[in-house]
């Protein structure tokens, strides 16, 4: 019984890698957590021209690389931006722009999801088999073929009601009047430092970036004294500090924080037009 | 350590290829002994001090017990045992103390805030409280039989008895009469079941791995603030999926802890028996987390009197049970409610089975296993939320959301907790049709099954997690 279910399992594995073998571009992430995995391993494993990196939260993840030429989006839902910098690191592939996000800057790596990502057992495998890799699994299948049969490949939708809006910028308007732990941020900062001096010294150049919010919470305490921290710890002398100006469209936000659908184009529009700034193209 | 992380898997291969070795047949237990204390420090060697100390004390008073003075046998029982309540006490319910016995600046409650969870330590204690009990009621064994004249070889042997890794941080919990006798024995190479262990390996891993683990993942909506902003179809279909979450996570754990200890000779109880089937709350414990609800009846229930002192008796000995079981799993009183509901529910099924009951037929089996499923689903809530005002919210949001429409993200929630729960539905069903000729195919093709849950194992396993028990 073991030794002919094992021969069940081996013809099923070679068969569905031999799917993803002849067709590479069947993927899909069923969910954050798979979407954070995948990225990072497409950025570990596929081959790409890479002019810059963008890493930070949820509030960057929506940004969309592929309406950015040369861009990889390795914000990470749910998690922080030293996930993106610390596969970066263990990867060895060094852009020669990096925007870090500078919203969120005190939350913990997961160690977790980079054990998974570069687990010494799977590391090699991963590139030789593709059935291993996050957004192949077979739940995820019906939506891969879905994408790729459909001629309009669009994101989901980010939408919300005025209800859930309301309840969900009460929660973060409490949230964000109260001043972040000055010992924990410090310690964050640091390491924020560690990470940038690692990167400069090869060759890339650091742009720090904030994503816009709800107006209400904008100027509230904990966004001000984020904005102030990162500010003294990066001064804009050394590190150019891309901010979203007043003068441009308030952002509608789903939550309070995240993007709905109109705020993604009206910052991505913004987005590509500094890039020229930065000496990229748009 | 977790059972599904690869150094687990060298650790374990190295254990089992050192085990079975002629030379060290009579090293055995020692063998065992190291590879659990490895696996058990692995993320944090302090923790042994404490499991030491506690298999100390359980030792020297089981063995005063059996040696000492006659006269003062009850006496170290119940040290002992009350030594074991305080440590758990002290290390576990320590947050809970400070929250509702002191103010939140005073010294003493940040103190007790800051006192660590030793993972684990609701098993070994409990197992403690075994041993102890069984040595001084010798209603199984002679005390002697078990306690042998040598300290040292009694402390090795309730060493093992405590820390055998299959078991250690999230059960089965063993009873000391089950476990001491199959330690007089040599095991044997020759002697493995390896369809067994194969069987309950495959099972359990694909349980935890590809089940629970990815549950967890849509299921993680459920915590608050987030479950406010969804409508009620998915809020019910979240609360299904971690009903299927938590199931597959801790029956996944026991089977790969029965298979692992089967791999090296011994035999654990099993520890669920497909409780979704049942029709009766009483059926359910006893399906449930059977290793804990037989300790508490055995070492609790019973000696409280169980059922033999009068109804009254009879139903306040339930609530005290289950309030004390619910309070097991976590410091904080949501656990204490969530034992108090199911105590409430066994009382008041036994006080109303004398007068009315449906009839043993189809549909009516079926609304009984429903109601009693719908129950205990809810009653999870008090699991996923701790704090008891989130778990009433929760219950307005899914009274007060039926109109709103399910978005697109929603739905495709609701997709990946169907996909992933339906499996074990297809668990439950396939043991109610164990018996029906249909369930033949099942055995002739059984090999494609377990070919079909390895190939899912590899290639469409959750992102990691530690499992739900261990926080308990």
């Amino acid at each position: 019984m073991i030794i002919k279910s094992i021969f069940v399992f081996l013809i099923l594995f070679i068969g569905y890698n031999s799917i993803h073998w002849m067709v590479p571009d069947l993927n899909h992430s069923l969910n954050q957590w798979h979407e954070n995995r995948a990225r990072a391993e497409s950025f570990v494993y596929d081959e790409r021209d890479l002019q810059a990196v963008i890493v930070g939260s949820s509030l960057a993840a929506r940004i969309n690389q592929d309406s950015l030429n040369g861009f990889f989006n390795l914000a990470t839902s749910g998690q922080s931006i030293y996930d993106g910098l610390e596969v970066m690191k263990r990867s060895g592939k060094i852009p020669k722009v990096l925007f870090i996000e500078a919203n969120f800057p005190m939350k913990n790596k997961n160690e977790d999801y980079l054990a998974d990502v570069f687990s010494p057992e799977l590391y090699q495998m991963r590139q030789i088999f593709p059935a291993l890799r996050a957004d192949r699994a077979p739940s995820a299948m019906p939506f891969a073929l879905k994408d790729k049969l459909s001629k309009d490949k669009k994101p989901i939708p980010n939408v919300t009601s005025a209800e859930n809006l309301k309840t969900m910028l009460n929660i973060q308007q409490k949230a964000f009047a109260e001043l972040p732990d000055a010992t924990k941020l410090k310690l964050k900062l640091k390491e924020l430092k560690n990470y940038v001096a690692y990167f400069k010294s090869k060759g890339c150049r650091i742009i720090f970036f904030e994503v816009p919010i709800h107006p209400s919470l904008i100027e509230m305490p904990f966004a001000q004294a984020m904005r102030k921290a990162m500010k003294e710890s990066f001064p804009e002398t050394t590190f150019p500090f891309l901010s979203y100006p007043a003068s441009e469209q308030v952002m509608t936000t789903s939550d309070g924080l995240h993007f709905n659908d109109q705020d993604l184009m009206t910052y991505l529009r913004f987005f590509k037009k500094a890039l020229p700034d930065f000496k990229l193209p748009a | 350590m977790l059972f599904n992380s690869f150094v687990f898997v060298w650790l374990a291969l190295a254990t089992f290829a050192i085990y079975y070795l002629k030379p060290l047949r009579n090293y055995q237990i020692p063998v065992l002994i190291v590879s659990s204390l490895i696996f058990y420090a692995y993320n944090n060697p302090w923790l042994l001090i404490l499991l030491i100390a506690s298999v100390a004390i359980n030792v020297l008073t089981s063995y005063a017990v059996v040696y000492g003075n006659p006269k003062n046998r009850k006496f170290w029982a119940v040290t002992g045992v009350v030594i074991n309540l305080a440590l758990l006490a002290f290390f576990k319910y320590s947050p809970l103390i400070s929250h509702s016995l002191f103010l939140p600046d005073s010294s003493i409650g940040e103190f007790l805030l800051q006192i660590p969870l030793p993972i684990g330590i609701s098993f070994y204690t409990f197992e403690g409280i075994s041993l102890l009990v069984d040595v001084f009621k010798e209603k199984y064994f002679k005390g002697s039989d078990v306690t042998p004249p040598s300290l040292f070889k009694h402390f090795n042997r309730s060493l093992f008895f405590i820390s055998f890794f299959p078991h250690l941080i999230a059960g089965p919990i063993l009873k000391a009469h089950q476990f001491y006798p199959q330690m007089d024995t040599v095991k044997y190479f020759k002697d493995i079941d390896w369809k067994g262990v194969f069987k309950l390996l495959i099972m359990g891993y694909f349980l935890k791995m590809v089940l629970a683990d990815n549950l967890k993942d849509y299921t993680y909506w459920i915590s608050y603030p987030y479950f406010q902003t969804f409508s009620t179809p998915a809020l019910i279909t979240m609360l299904f999926g971690y009903s299927c979450q938590i199931f597959s996570d801790f029956a996944g754990y026991s089977l790969i802890a029965i298979g692992l200890a089967k791999v090296f000779g011994y035999e654990l109880l099993a520890n669920f028996n497909f409780p979704y089937i049942s029709t009766t709350f009483q059926d359910f414990w006893k399906r449930w987390h059977i290793s804990l609800s037989s300790f508490l009846q055995e070492y609790l229930y019973i000696p409280l009197g169980g059922n033999k002192k009068g109804k009254v008796r009879t139903y306040l000995n339930l609530m005290i049970t289950m309030f004390l079981g619910g309070l097991w799993h976590g410091a904080a009183w949501s656990y204490a409610v969530w034992g108090l509901f199911h105590g409430g529910a066994l009382a008041l099924e036994r006080m109303v089975k004398p007068y009315f009951s449906l009839p043993d037929r189809f549909l009516f089996r079926w609304f009984k296993r429903l109601f009693v499923f719908g129950f205990v689903t809810l009653a999870w809530l008090l699991f996923k939320l701790p704090d008891f005002d989130q778990v009433l919210k929760y219950l307005q949001t899914m009274n007060a959301h039926w109109t709103m429409g399910m978005s697109v993200r929603e739905l495709k929630i609701c997709y990946g907790l169907m996909v992933f729960s339906i499996p074990v539905v297809i668990y439950h069903v396939m043991y109610l049709l164990r018996d029906h000729p249909v369930f033949n195919w099942y055995r002739k093709f059984e090999y494609v099954v377990y070919g079909l849950l390895l190939f899912l194992l590899v290639v469409n396993s959750g992102t990691s997690g530690s499992f739900i028990y261990f926080q308990f």
